[in-house]
């Protein structure tokens, strides 16, 4: 539910009326009800570029909330929000409701997520060293068995949190050790920011927004790895970069390295060792940890380290044993990269010192494929792109500058585009089915090929199509549905559905802003993903050069939102539609027809009714009669050409002109006269039977 | 056209001029056999329709309206003249008289000059009034051409190309090119 000021009624408005004198900032009101303090923040629930600020209810909410305000470039999850109010769990933090506000400090509408406040404090702050030192006996009360119980729940109602971490965790306001309570995971992209210790290798590897959604194994891992901090008592990886903590994952396993000199007891050990599995398939699931939790001892398998070469392979004067890191370092310098592919010495490395014939042969595949294209730009990181998920199972899409997991694809481009940045490796990765080689490459039975193949499919397709609808922009509502539409005529408005699209529209024009009543090309392909029907019938319309088709095909999709959600009238995009109809006047043959319908369309919009409007300018009857008038109009004009043409030629001399017909009417008189004059003779001649003189 | 169609259309020509060669030889005929037959009243025709045969020869019109027209009159002129002279038993004598008479011949050329006059009037009359007439025609042509063009537009006119709609084409008038945006 978006609470939106309307044009009469600012946002500062409302809170004049229960504003607080001892408060600088008026407070934002939300849906009445609530009085959200921008001059109250509350850092200790800020997560990056998410701030927190209390709240306070009026009537429907009671009691003291606090408030997220999300960024508009970091798409939030508000597609999961359902998800998370069903997870009944006293540990996780209550969600009461998510909408949109006018929001003053950025004087744009902001997405905010309203939580009960009953956090208290963070267990843990951020940065180093992440190490608590807690009791077995503590963990296990405070923290693992409420955990168990919310992966659980978690697993019930088909959610993933993806922000499982130690700095995500509260004490829920008591003095003493209590079951923790665990934060927000809504107001930011999935594990948007979880620090790469909290992430799986394979989603370490990936961008922070490009990480996609994730699934309940990843929880799981993210459990293990704030178990770890919260028992180990030094910070193995305190003064590593993040680059440094994946190889060390990498290199040593993630329980190895999340551990480092910490020794646990025999139960907790097996705990950790099961949930820290590196491989996804052997990592412990909810119902192993449950058969854990009943004291059942499982032994996890030991996890298979990348294989280390028998000789260094020198690449950009380092040396090189293990093949990811290698790979990791080729992909940031594809130029050098090419060199050693293609003068063999890395297929014979890996043969020979790896003695890996499979990955050898591929290298050899891969650089034969690519042989036909190598003249191309941008070859290298093509290629690079095409062989590295290839020769290593944990690699993200990686492209020039982008990190992904295809179901962060969306997201990532939504951030993009609306940074302003250049999205033409996007379009480089759609169009060359670089996601596609990635997903067949995947060994991994957890990837959901089924729902990927088909969205990238379709999206190569929408790239393929420049015509409004399509393109890019279809592919970032395709593959990001839950974020708000990026025209830039609503640059400060989060519109996420047809009815907002166009209560906003309604808005702009009345401020005189008529240009913006043309759909766009974000605003078309934004609606023909979240509402089909509103806008496919009129695609081609909007799509034609001949404006009279733009600007009705435009009408049209209005007046359809209109009627399909039975709206109120809107008077002043109406109102704006006048000033743009004359073309489509124009499409009547009829002067006198253009006029009264011209009349028509005036008073249809003086009621703000575009569906009234609509019928008056596309009545199939009325076009039907005026080009059939039209036709007969022009059968009597070219009749009267002839009959003119022919009448100048006969008039042309006067003499001579009709004389045939006076002769012709002459020669009836003189017959008519003699038929009387010879009747006559001969009448007087029989009667008389004398001669007549 | 082919070249067997055209034989066969000459010689359809061919056939029907021919058939109109005999008719009128027929007619020919017919005609000295009854003027023989009635040599008086040939005689007096003869005489008093000379005014018509001359109109005949001269007259080049279609139709020959102007040769009806006098032919009409001659013959009403006639007329009187031959009931007369059947009256009187139809001699040949008495035709010579009468149409040797002044009188007689003045009278049936009389009649013969006024259908001549007949003609030269009534086609003035006639041509004077429906070349104002005309005229006018030629008025209201325009007005409604004007009137036409004003409701409908120059697209009426045939003069320029149209698409399936009928509205000028995208080429002809480049407006629509522009985009709104």
């Amino acid at each position: 539910m978006v609470d939106r000021p309307s044009t009469d009624d600012p946002p500062g408005k409302a809170g004049e009326k229960i504003q607080n004198p001892g408060r600088k900032a008026l407070p934002v009101i939300y849906k009445k009800d609530l009085e959200i303090y921008q001059d109250t923040p509350l850092k200790q629930y800020d997560t990056g570029p998410i701030k927190a600020y209390a709240a306070r209810g009026t009537e429907k909410f009671e009691g003291n909330f606090f408030v997220l305000v999300c960024e508009p470039s970091l798409i939030p999850r508000t597609g999961s929000t359902s998800h998370y109010a069903n997870v009944r769990n006293s540990s996780l933090v209550p969600l009461v409701d998510k909408g949109v506000v006018y929001w003053p400090p950025a004087a744009q509408e902001r997405q905010i997520f309203i939580y009960r406040d009953v956090l208290g404090q963070k267990i843990l702050e951020d940065g180093p060293p992440a190490a608590l030192g807690w009791r077995p006996e503590e963990a296990m009360a405070c923290f693992i068995r409420p955990m168990i119980e919310i992966l659980q729940d978690f697993r019930n109602r088909d959610f993933v949190h993806g922000s499982i971490r130690a700095t995500n965790i509260y004490d829920g306001g008591a003095l003493k050790k209590t079951p923790i309570m665990l934060g927000d995971c809504l107001s930011l992209p999935p594990s948007w920011a979880q620090p790469v210790l909290y992430e799986t290798i394979p989603r370490a590897l990936a961008s922070s927004i490009g990480r996609g959604q994730g699934s309940l194994a990843d929880d799981i891992y993210a459990f293990g790895v704030t178990l770890a901090v919260l028992l180990r008592v030094n910070d193995p990886l305190a003064k590593m970069s993040d680059e440094e903590i994946i190889r060390c994952k990498i290199e040593h396993s993630s329980y190895i390295a999340l551990t480092g000199k910490d020794r646990f007891k025999g139960s907790l050990l097996e705990l950790l060792r099961g949930v820290l599995h590196d491989q996804e398939n052997e990592r412990w699931t909810i119902d192993d940890i449950m058969i854990w939790l009943d004291g059942r001892r499982l032994s996890p398998k030991q996890v298979t380290r990348p294989k280390k070469a028998s000789r260094a392979l020198t690449f950009m004067g380092r040396k090189y044993f293990f093949l990811p890191f290698l790979l990791a370092d080729m992909q940031a310098e594809p130029s050098e990269a090419v060199k050693i592919l293609e003068n063999g010495e890395m297929d014979q490395w890996i043969q020979r010192c790896l003695e890996n014939e499979e990955a050898a042969e591929e290298v050899r595949l891969a650089i034969s494929h690519s042989m036909t294209d190598n003249k191309a730009p941008g070859y290298e990181h093509k290629l690079m792109a095409r062989l590295r998920p290839l020769l290593d199972e944990n690699a993200p899409v990686q492209y020039k500058n982008l990190r992904l997991r295809p179901d962060g694809f969306g997201r990532a481009l939504a951030q993009d585009l609306i940074q302003k940045k250049d999205p033409s490796p996007f379009i480089e990765l759609v169009r060359e089915s670089t996601v596609l080689s990635w997903i067949s490459a995947r060994r991994d039975k957890n990837l959901d090929v089924g729902a990927l193949v088909p969205k990238f499919e379709s999206c190569r397709n929408f790239i393929r199509n420049t015509k409004i609808g399509f393109g890019l922009e279809r592919c970032l509502y395709e593959l990001c549905p839950e974020a708000h539409c990026l025209s830039d005529k609503f640059t400060n408005y989060l519109v996420h559905n047809a009815e907002e699209m166009i209560r906003i529209l309604e808005k702009l024009c009345k401020e005189n802003k008529a240009k913006p009543l043309f759909l766009d090309r974000h605003s078309v392909a934004f609606l023909s993903v979240v509402d089909p029907k509103t806008i496919d019938p009129f695609l081609h319309d909007l799509g034609t050069p001949e404006k009279y088709k733009y600007i009705l095909g435009n009408l049209k999709c209005l007046a359809a939102i209109q009627k399909r959600y039975d709206m109120e009238p809107f008077p002043s995009i109406s109102k704006a539609f006048i000033e743009f109809l004359a073309p489509v006047y124009e499409r009547f043959h009829d002067r006198v027809m253009q006029q009264k319908v011209k009349k028509d369309v005036e008073q249809f919009a003086e009621t703000g009714s575009l569906i009234k409007m609509l019928n008056a300018l596309a009545n199939s009857e009325i076009i039907s009669r005026d080009y059939s008038s039209f036709q007969a109009a022009g059968a009597e004009y070219a009749f009267l050409l002839s009959e003119e043409k022919s009448l100048t030629r006969e008039l042309q001399d006067r003499n001579t002109f009709a004389r045939a017909t006076g002769r012709r009417i002459s020669a009836g008189i003189a017959i008519a006269i003699a038929i009387i004059v010879i009747s006559f003779v001969s009448f007087a001649f029989f009667v008389n039977k004398a001669p007549l003189f | 056209m082919s070249n067997s169609e055209l034989q066969e259309k000459s010689a359809s020509r061919k056939r029907k001029k021919e058939k109109s060669q005999w008719q009128s030889r027929a007619f020919l005929i017919i005609f000295a056999l009854m003027g023989a037959m009635f040599m008086p009243t040939t005689f007096m025709l003869t005489i008093g329709m000379l005014p018509t045969l001359m109109v005949l020869y001269v007259d080049r019109t279609r139709g020959k309206a102007q040769a009806i027209t006098v032919g009409a009159m001659n013959l009403a002129g006639c007329s009187p003249f031959l009931f007369h002279l059947w009256g009187q038993g139809g001699g040949f004598d008495r035709a010579i008289t009468l149409i040797s008479s002044p009188k007689v011949i003045v009278a049936i050329y009389m009649a013969a000059a006024i259908g001549y006059l007949l003609d030269w009037a009534m086609s003035g009359i006639i041509s004077s009034l429906l070349h104002q007439k005309g005229i006018m025609r030629m008025t209201a042509i325009q007005k409604r051409k004007e009137e036409l063009l004003e409701r409908w537009g120059p697209e009426i006119t045939g003069n320029i190309k149209l698409d399936r709609d009928g509205f000028a084409s995208v080429q002809e008038t480049g407006r629509d090119e522009i985009s709104p945006e």
